[in-house]
């Protein structure tokens, strides 16, 4: 059940921990979506976490592999899409923020594109 | 690809948070950002043929008929190299543009946002595609009208008719070898005093 609660930039270590408990990643073709509850608002989102994004000036791609780290943090906003009071234009989700670390198991190979 | 365990990070700061936020504000305008580029090119694009194609009726020979046939062979080739790279070019921008008309089982389809993602860069690679077939039809076109107006024309290849004392020769290629002219008829090569020569007249055949 999604809680309303006005649009403020904040970040704990408990939000971290729920939301490493909540969320599960999932295969897509250009990468990994994490889906789960955000820590603070509980609306369902997702994060994008694409090995590559489309710019302006169109680079061509890189021919490389996607680097394959084993401990990978990674940088999370609740993106959820309801409306919280008080928040900006040019922002989305509830404000809450936290970091994730994303552990691949070595032995693994490279991740494919 | 092996799925990651999710742990609990560090506690964020203000960097964490920008960086999030750009992430998902490149992310969630990427699709329109290429839409927008590819439109953009294709109108650049097809501006760039458009003024190929008037610079090469300003001036020059425009038909291709009155090269020599080697010259008109090779024209003939470049148009249409020209022609198959500017059709796959065209459909390509286009696709980029505009995108493809497709429908997909509803029961295959993924996450929203991992679709957009994927036409985006899809969407991408077509424009990448479509803009090099763009290019290469505009030089293939450039090269073709090149020929056109500087490849030899079939009547440097006519036949003269040479008139001297003693009668007149009809023949091909007359070139002076010291003080004699030479000149390719049928029956092979002939040699002329250039002393005797009275008029050179170019003729349509030797008939």
């Amino acid at each position: 059940m999604h809680v309303d609660r006005p649009y403020a930039e904040k970040t704990n270590e408990e939000l971290a921990r729920k939301a490493a408990e909540s969320f599960r990643p999932t295969e897509s073709a250009d990468g990994i979506v994490l889906t789960g509850k955000c820590p603070e608002c509980r609306a369902v989102m997702e994060i994008r976490l694409f090995d590559e994004v489309v710019r302006g000036w169109l680079p061509w791609p890189s021919r490389s592999a996607p680097s394959v780290q084993e401990r990978r943090s990674v940088p999370m906003i609740c993106t959820c899409e309801y409306d919280h009071a008080d928040r900006p234009a040019n922002r989305k989700g509830c404000g809450a923020y936290w970091n994730l670390v994303l552990v691949t198991e070595s032995g693994d190979g490279p991740a494919e594109a | 690809m092996a799925l990651p365990k999710l742990e609990a990070g560090d506690k964020a700061n203000l960097d964490d948070l920008r960086r999030a936020q750009s992430r998902e504000r490149f992310l969630d305008a990427e699709l329109d950002r290429v839409r927008s580029a590819a439109t953009s090119w294709r109108n650049g694009l097809a501006g760039l043929l458009a003024a190929i194609t008037g610079f090469g009726l300003i001036k020059g020979q425009s038909d291709v008929s009155q090269l020599s046939p080697g010259w008109a062979v090779t024209a003939g080739v470049l148009l249409l190299i020209a022609l198959v790279a500017g059709l796959i070019g065209a459909i390509y921008v286009l696709r980029a543009a505009h995108g493809l008309p497709l429908a997909t089982a509803a029961t295959r389809l993924g996450g929203w946002d991992a679709s957009e993602h994927r036409e985006a860069v899809l969407t991408a690679r077509s424009l990448r595609v479509g803009i090099a077939c763009a290019l290469a039809c505009v030089t293939a076109l450039v090269a073709a009208v090149g020929v056109t107006w500087y490849g030899p024309s079939r009547t440097s290849q006519s036949f003269v008719e040479v008139i001297t004392d003693s009668g007149a020769w009809c023949g091909q290629s007359p070139h002076p070898t010291g003080s004699q002219l030479s000149l390719q008829a049928s029956s092979g090569s002939i040699q002329l005093p250039v002393s005797a020569i009275k008029a050179i007249v170019p003729v349509d055949s030797c008939g």
